[in-house]
């Protein structure tokens, strides 16, 4: 520290006292000083008198309290019972709170980015609904939107025992007409891939016209047999209505000579559908019945949850993954070395494709390869004392093995186990809760109303002149969002993305509302049936703090990778 | 279309225009900003267009690329017809390159990946290639030792030059240039036109908008002169600018000269 004043004259130690207090870095200091001194003074009586008072009701802060029998029930929790301590209380929240925060961002951020690109979109109606959406979403409580999604949308599906099934339960009758009718659509594509403009729109109005026309028959037949009925399959050529029919369309074919030629396509298209559909239902060339199937559900939908098969990895998986892992090695060298030779000669090789390609012939022959080996034998068990093989199924429906044992028996690498209804619950099959499903939904939805209008920014934050000059090089539109706009659109888009992120990370305590078993539920269970409050919101805290710490550092470093260099 | 490539720079105009406009119209909203154009620039000719501001000058070069759309007339680019078809828009861009006013480098990229990106996405070269081109072209603009740095950090007059070498590498057959020095310090002026000058001399079709007086009469072969969205006058820049015609002409001159 020296004074602001020359030493020349020797001035009192006064006049050098008041020169070093006023000086501003001596201010800066002690003030820092201060303020610290003050904060730890508050902290310390605070943390004192509620040490005393926890004290006084024998409650001291501490955790070996976590470890005791936990003694509640957690609604949908594997592997968890009453019987578990609180530590496991607390993972199974830790791991529901990081499933919704995991799934939560990454939701988010596909739809948030969907409908800011929405909000700018040149379509009138798009953009209109997407902001209609996006400003109800703004301006609502979070925690109203959380009930809204849970008691109207979600707990409006059927009871367990209507559930809904896809594909649906029992025989699934698939028509024939609606099979020709793809298959005529996937014909119709192949021949017109390369054919002119005018040949398409001729090609596919023909089909949608004949479908029309078909449909429509059939439905006049129902609905009024005295007059249509008996005109399906009649096939005579005496009926006067056949004639008729016949006039009109060769009139409308006849017209199409006089109209532009910009819409002679379309007509000539639609007059030949309505013949060819006319005639095959007049001719009785369609036929009525479908294809019988009975196939088991894979997905149930109902008021508890949605369930969907269990996937297993059997004793068969590492080999099959050895496979895999080999395959995408092997696509990833071949992408890089095409990359290159694409780079030296300027010669474009698909090389996407070519990598996938090697990925999936690997995957598939590691699967056939893995799946040829010889069949392990039956499992032994117990039967009247004595050791006998038994068919897997069977021991399994007896539950003499587990489904983990009888994993090791099956041949295949990954064994798929569809939900099965047993009366009144789901014998198999997981299950994926309304309150996950309700909070994941409004947390998503919530948080890209906000995100949709920060990429809207974003993309608006770019100067009109980027746009230009990257028109005028004659970068295509997809270049020009991947390679000019977007990558400066992100660096005006990170910081309050994160932001945003951070929101949804601590939003998803809104679980408790809906009895969500999240970080914050249990542990809030756990502060009240032990009295350890303090100590059980503390660990609430610094979940959450370590939570969205992750977040931020993630988040900064991807947003240092996107800053502009200037001098 | 082709004969050009047989000519040597700068000997003769051949006769096959490469860019022609016949009474293009075009409005925004009510206004009417350009009325009833019809210009024809032959191949390795340097037409410098001039008015005051709100002319439509900038606009008329804006729609030889498209970047704006006119709504009534034809314009005609080295044989391709500009309609709505955007396989048409986009060979006309890749025959022509643009200089703005305000240089539009993309930031995020160094100077070399500015040059690079086109002729490696759109023509498809390779990045040997390109890089060569870019090299070289950085080298002809007279910057080849800022070719790592970003745009950023370079003077408005280094970047516009960058600009024009972007321009280049679609080896482009015409350039058009907006307002080219209008954004820079006075000094910085004179090292673009040089390049530009440069440019001209090696036989480039070029349209330039400019209020550079003394680049016109030395290096435009024909001077346009637009007011109120009409095409005033035109002529060689001897005759235009010492012995104007059209009153409006002689008015601007006097204010600007």
């Amino acid at each position: 520290m020296n004074s602001a004043t020359t030493a020349q004259t020797s001035p009192s130690f006064f006049k050098r006292a008041r020169a070093v207090i006023t000086d501003l870095r001596f201010i800066r200091i002690v003030g820092q000083l201060v303020f610290f001194a003050l904060i730890i003074f508050a902290l310390t009586q605070l943390w004192n008198s509620m040490v005393t008072a926890l004290t006084a009701n024998n409650l001291t802060p501490n955790l070996t309290f976590m470890q005791n029998r936990a003694g509640f029930e957690i609604g949908g929790a594997q592997g968890y019972t009453p019987d578990n301590t609180y530590w496991d209380a607390f993972v199974v929240g830790l791991k529901n709170t990081l499933s919704i925060i995991v799934f939560g961002l990454l939701g988010t951020t596909i739809l948030g980015i969907l409908a800011g690109v929405f909000l700018l979109s040149g379509n009138w109606l798009l953009r209109n609904i997407t902001r209609f959406f996006v400003e109800i979403l703004r301006n609502t409580p979070l925690l109203v939107q959380i009930f809204i999604m849970f008691f109207v949308v979600v707990l409006s599906l059927p009871p367990l025992r209507d559930s809904f099934a896809v594909p649906r339960d029992g025989i699934t009758i698939i028509s024939y007409t609606v099979i020709a009718y793809v298959i005529t659509a996937v014909v119709l594509w192949f021949v017109l891939r390369k054919a002119s403009p005018a040949r398409k729109t001729f090609g596919w109005t023909a089909l949608a016209a004949a479908i029309i026309v078909i449909t429509l028959a059939f439905w006049m037949a129902s609905a009024q047999p005295a007059a249509w009925g008996n005109l399906y399959g009649a096939g005579s050529l005496g009926d006067i209505r056949f004639w008729i029919f016949i006039g009109l369309c060769a009139g409308a074919a006849v017209l199409g000579l006089f109209i532009p030629a910009k819409f002679r396509p379309s007509l000539w298209g639609a007059v030949t559908g309505v013949l060819i559909g006319g005639l095959l239902f007049y001719f009785g060339a369609i036929p009525a019945s479908g294809l019988r199937l009975e196939l088991s559900p894979v997905i149930y939908l109902n008021n508890r949850g949605l369930v969907y098969p269990e996937v297993y990895a059997t004793s068969r998986f590492a080999e099959w993954f050895a496979f895999v892992a080999l395959g995408f090695g092997f696509g990833i060298a071949l992408f890089y070395y095409l990359r290159r030779l694409t780079e030296t000669t300027g010669k474009p090789y698909p090389r996407l494709r070519y990598a996938v390609l090697v990925f999936l012939a690997f995957t598939i022959v590691g699967w056939l390869v893995v799946s040829g080996e010889p069949a392990p034998r039956n499992p032994l068990v117990e039967q009247d004392g004595a050791l006998v093989g038994m068919p897997v199924q069977q021991a399994l429906d007896e539950q003499l093995i587990t489904r983990e044992e009888s994993l090791q028996y099956s041949t295949t690498p990954i064994e798929v186990v569809l939900p099965e209804r047993r009366g009144l619950r789901f014998g198999s099959g997981q299950t994926i809760s309304p309150e996950y499903s309700a909070l994941l939904l409004a947390l998503v939805v919530y948080t890209a109303a906000f995100i949709a209008e920060i990429v809207r920014a974003g993309i608006l934050a770019v100067p009109r002149g980027q746009l230009e000059a990257a028109r005028a090089l004659g970068l295509s539109y997809s270049q020009l969002l991947r390679m000019v706009i977007l990558p400066q659109a992100l660096r005006v888009i990170i910081p309050p993305l994160t932001n945003q992120y951070l929101n949804l990370a601590k939003n998803s305590s809104l679980a408790i509302a809906i009895s969500f078993a999240d970080v914050y539920q249990v542990m809030n269970t756990v502060g009240n049936q032990s009295g350890q409050s303090v100590t059980a919101i503390t660990i609430v805290m610094v979940t959450y703090l370590i939570i969205s710490l992750i977040i931020s550092f993630g988040m900064n470093w991807v947003n240092s990778r996107f800053q502009l260099v200037t001098r | 279309m082709t004969e050009e490539k047989n000519n040597p720079a700068g000997v003769e105009i051949s006769a096959e225009p490469i860019i022609i406009c016949d009474r293009v119209n075009k409005w925004f909203g009510e206004y009417h900003v350009l009325r009833d154009i019809s210009i024809t620039v032959a191949p390795q000719e340097v037409v410098v267009v001039i008015g005051p501001s709100g002319s439509g000058k900038s606009t008329f070069i804006r729609c030889i690329n498209r970047l704006e759309e006119h709504q009534e007339g034809e314009i005609i680019v080295d044989g391709i017809a500009m309609g709505h078809d955007i396989r048409n828009i986009a060979a006309i861009r890749r025959e022509i390159g643009m200089v703005f006013q305000q240089f539009n480098l993309f930031p995020h990229l160094t100077v070399l990946q500015n040059v690079m990106l086109a002729p490696t996405n759109v023509r498809r070269w390779s990045k040997e290639k390109a890089e060569a081109k870019a090299r070289e072209l950085l080298e002809r603009v007279g910057i080849p030792e800022q070719a790592e740095k970003y745009p950023g950090q370079l003077s408005g007059g280094q970047q516009q030059r960058v600009a024009i070498a972007r321009a280049l590498a679609m080896e482009p057959k015409i350039m058009l240039f907006d307002e080219p020095t209008s954004a820079l310090d006075p000094e910085m002026i004179k090292e673009v036109l040089d390049v530009m000058q440069e440019l001209a001399k090696s036989g480039m079709t070029m349209v330039v908008v400019t209020h550079e007086m003394g680049f016109a009469r030395e290096v435009a072969d024909r001077v346009l002169f637009f007011d109120q969205g009409r095409l005033v006058e035109s002529g060689t820049p001897d005759s235009l600018f010492d012995n104007p015609q059209h009153p409006r002409t002689k008015m601007f001159l006097s204010q600007i000269l």
